[in-house]
Order: structure tokens, then sequence, then C-alpha cells
């Protein structure tokens, strides 16, 4: 496989200051989002059509002691990505560094890549009627320079690289901070096939809000492989065969009077 | 020529719901095939581009669900007299679903006697419905999934997708069978006009049903 790009999180060293956030909605120039205090230090809830990034906080209780887990979401660069495939306008596509990202022109924001992301990262903009997602800020890292987010961690828990060399990273410092979190373990190397965004998490992957294990729904590729493909014919088919009968009908020439019947008025 | 006794065969508000429907079924075609594949994409400045598309085809999904809950609400025993016609299936049934094919394609066939719909008819009557129905819940669920579960909205694609292929498919031996295929002649123009057929048309396609209606005695 060609070489790609991506970032590690480094979630044993995020603070949740945020910065990227910010970064990231300064460079897209996205609008703030107004939100209600509800009980959480986390500011957006979830990610939106005018965020493409957010730090999502998770507060256990472990042995008398208040614990935060902290992960940055947004779209995670698959090296096989689901929103590619089932996209029926071909509106994303695969950069030279492995970055996905989506034409704007093309989207027709059906949201069918929202429903088949198995991170369920896509969302919909009422405003532009487009589906938005991170880009991985294609646009800067094609002049060399550092994604948003990733200039703007302060503590280093971003960092941009070859994925091949963020992943021997990732896995040393597992085995640095194994010690101390005996469950620690690198989320991105097998999921949904690999991804361009590669964690480094001090636990399970649940207590992040990141699913174990991440597929493709069966029915996404019943859709796409059986559905879409195939089944239009049948409209083709049925069009066919009424042409068909359309001269059958007047060749074989049962015609008018079995199909009229007689005059009741005799 | 002296002008032939006429019956009536479909209501004013069966007519019009049909032809709502029909313009509602064409638009969201129309307008949803822009969205299923890139194939349609010249189809995109005849209704102002994408957005536009998606526009009129959520106006438009709002008239083809609100028309016959309108009816529904309005008489509800037209729709369910609808239904108990449609759900009157005999041997005369059986035996025209199985002799029809010879009669598509021409061959000549003695049908048995039909009621006001026929056996094909009583099969549209189930089958239509029952696609509009899943099109228009999943299309709610797409339209707000923000509301729904994922696995819902997943779910929505795939059977809004094969709802629409299966009635269109169904749509175009409806539109033939009603239209040029031989002897469809009468109730076309009555669809489109004030809904009677001539009586002796009524009584060879749909005898039963004259009989039952309009007495032996003719």
């Amino acid at each position: 496989m060609a070489k790609t790009k991506g970032y590690l999180v480094d979630t044993t060293k995020c603070i949740g200051c945020r910065g990227c956030v910010v970064a990231c909605k300064q460079w897209n120039q996205l609008p703030a989002e107004q939100t209600r205090f509800k009980g959480t230090y986390q500011t957006v809830p979830d990610l939106t059509g005018n965020t493409l990034t957010i730090i999502s906080f998770h507060e256990y209780e472990e042995e008398g002691q208040i614990q935060w887990y902290f992960a940055k979401r947004q779209c995670m660069h698959c090296l096989d990505p689901a929103c590619l495939k089932v996209c029926p306008q071909k509106a994303i596509s695969i950069t030279d560094t492995g970055a996905v990202v989506r034409d704007n022109d093309k989207c027709v924001g059906c949201q069918y890549c929202a429903a088949a992301c198995p991170f369920h990262i896509p969302r919909y903009n009422r405003e532009t009627d487009k589906e938005t997602k991170c880009s991985l800020c294609t646009e800067r890292t094609a002049e060399g320079e550092l994604p948003a987010c990733v200039k703007a961690c302060i503590t280093g828990a971003l960092q941009y690289g070859d994925r091949d060399e963020l992943l021997a990273l990732a896995k040393k410092r597992v085995s640095d901070i194994i010690g101390k979190y005996p469950k620690a373990n690198v989320y991105g190397e097998t999921q949904a096939g690999g991804t361009n965004i590669l964690y480094v998490l001090a636990d399970e992957p649940s207590k992040y809000g990141f699913e174990e294990n991440p597929k493709v729904g069966t029915v996404i590729h019943a859709w796409q492989d059986i559905i879409k493909p195939y089944f239009p014919w049948l409209i083709a088919l049925t069009g066919a065969v009424s042409v068909f009968s359309f001269f059958s009908t007047r060749f074989l020439g049962v015609g008018k009077e079995a199909h009229e019947g007689e005059s009741l008025d005799g | 020529m002296v002008e032939e006794k006429r019956v009536v065969k479909t209501t004013l508000g069966a007519r019009l719901t049909h032809w709502s429907h029909t313009i509602c079924w064409f638009t969201l075609l129309f307008t949803g095939l822009v969205m299923f594949s890139g194939w349609f994409e010249w189809l995109k400045p005849v209704f102002g581009g994408a957005n536009g598309a998606n526009f009129l085809h959520r106006l438009f999904a709002v008239i083809f669900g609100a028309v016959p809950l309108f009816g529904l609400l309005y008489k509800p025993e037209s729709f369910f007299g609808w239904m108990k016609e449609a759900a009157r299936w005999g041997s005369n049934e059986i035996k025209f679903m199985m002799m029809f094919p010879f009669d598509l394609i021409g061959l000549k066939v003695n049908m048995p006697p039909q009621d006001r719909v026929n056996a094909g008819q009583k099969f549209n009557s189930f089958f239509f419905p029952t696609v509009c129905f899943f099109i228009g819940v999943s299309g709610v669920i797409m339209w707000f999934a923000e509301s729904f579960p994922l696995w819902l909205v997943s779910i929505a694609y795939p059977v809004h997708d094969l709802c629409w292929i299966l009635g269109t498919m169904q749509l175009m031996f409806h539109a033939y069978l009603g239209s040029l295929h031989p002897g469809s002649g009468e109730s076309f123009w009555a669809m489109f006009g004030d809904g009677t057929v001539r009586a002796s048309w009524a009584k060879h396609h749909h005898t039963n049903w004259y009989n039952e209606t309009y007495g032996e005695d003719e």
C-alpha cells in the first residue's frame, strides 16, 4: 500500500483544552455552536454540520477518584472508506496522502455517507444542504503545513506524519505506559480496515465512546452490491415486456373485437 | 349512431387521487434519481441544481403523503371499500392471473368474469399502497435522520430504493396495461374524463361487477 499520512492522538497527553476544536473552526471558518450547560465540561455535545471535530469528555469514578477520558472525534480517514463506496455522486475521494475528502460541488446532500460510516462521522448541514466532515486539512498539508488541529495542540497529543511511523510510535508508547495503564491499546490500526487517524488509548475503546469493532452494516453492502447495480434493470425489463406486448398483441391480431365487448344495444 | 349507455366506474375522488399520485410519483422519481446516481447528473439543471431537486423531492413527498392521508380521514369508507373489493379472491381471480401472461403477449384467451377491479388490478391495489407506505416511512426516517437510531436510518435507504424500484417497475406495466394494451382505451379515457365507460365494455371486462350493479336484464 502506498504511504499514507495521518495523525496520532495520544489521549494520555490530552488535557481537554479544545484548542484543536477552536483551530478547526477558525481555519474552516465555521460559526460557533449555541449550547446549553448539561452537567458536563464537554462544550459541544456532538459533531454537527458546522463542527468537524470535538473533544468528547467521559467521566468515570475509579478507586474513589474521578477519571476523565478525553477523545478527539472527527473523520477517521479510513484506508477503505465506506462513505466513498456508497456515495451515489462519487463526491468522495482519497488524496495521494490518503486523506478522505469530499467534493462540495458534487455532494447532493443525500446523507447516505452518514448512514454508512462505521464511526458515524459525516453530518448534514441544513443551510448548505450538504454533508460535512473533516478533510484532514488537505489544503494545508499540500503546502507543507500541519493540519490546523495538530498545529494548535500544546501538549503534543496530536502528531502528524506517515501512518507507518505513527503506528510504530503508538505501539512504542503503549509499551511504555502499559505498566501504568494495563489496558492501553492502539485504536485505528485494524478498526474498520484501518484508519489514518490513530489513537493511543489508556483503556478499553468503549470508555472513550468508541466502538470496539466498528463495522459497515450488512444492509449497506446489500444496497451497494445488489440493489443499486441490479434492481433498476427490473424497470427496464417491465418496460421492454410492455413494448413487446404492444407489438405482439397487434401482430397476433386479437384486436378490438375480443376486447371491446359486443354492443348491448345490438 | 345511437349513443351507447355509459356506467360510472371511477369516482371523482378516485380520479383526483390517482392523478395527483401520478404527478407526485414522477416528480419524486426524477428528483430522486438526481440523488440516486451520478448517471442522472444531466437532470440537475431541470430542477435548479441538486439543492432544488432535494427541495422539490421533499415538497412533493409531503403532497404524496398528504393526499391519501386526507382521503383516508375524510372518507375512510372509500379506502376500506376499495381494500375490501381488492381482498375478494376466488378461483376466477387465480385463473385470471394464470392466463394473464398469454393475454399479455396477445394470444386469445377466455378470461373468467371479473369484478370492478380485475385480479391484476386487485394485486396492484395491495402492491402499490404497500410500496408507498414503506417509501413514506423510510422517507420520513431519512428526512429526520437525527431523530432515529442509526441502524434504522441505514435500513431506510435500501428500503426506500427497493420500494421505488419495485413501484416504478409495476408502474411500467400499469401505464401500458391501462392505456395502449388492446381494450384498455375505454378505462383510460374514463380516468381522464368523467369516470364513465361504455356499458358493453364494462360487461365484457368486469362482468361480475356489471351484473351485480346494473342487473342482468340489460
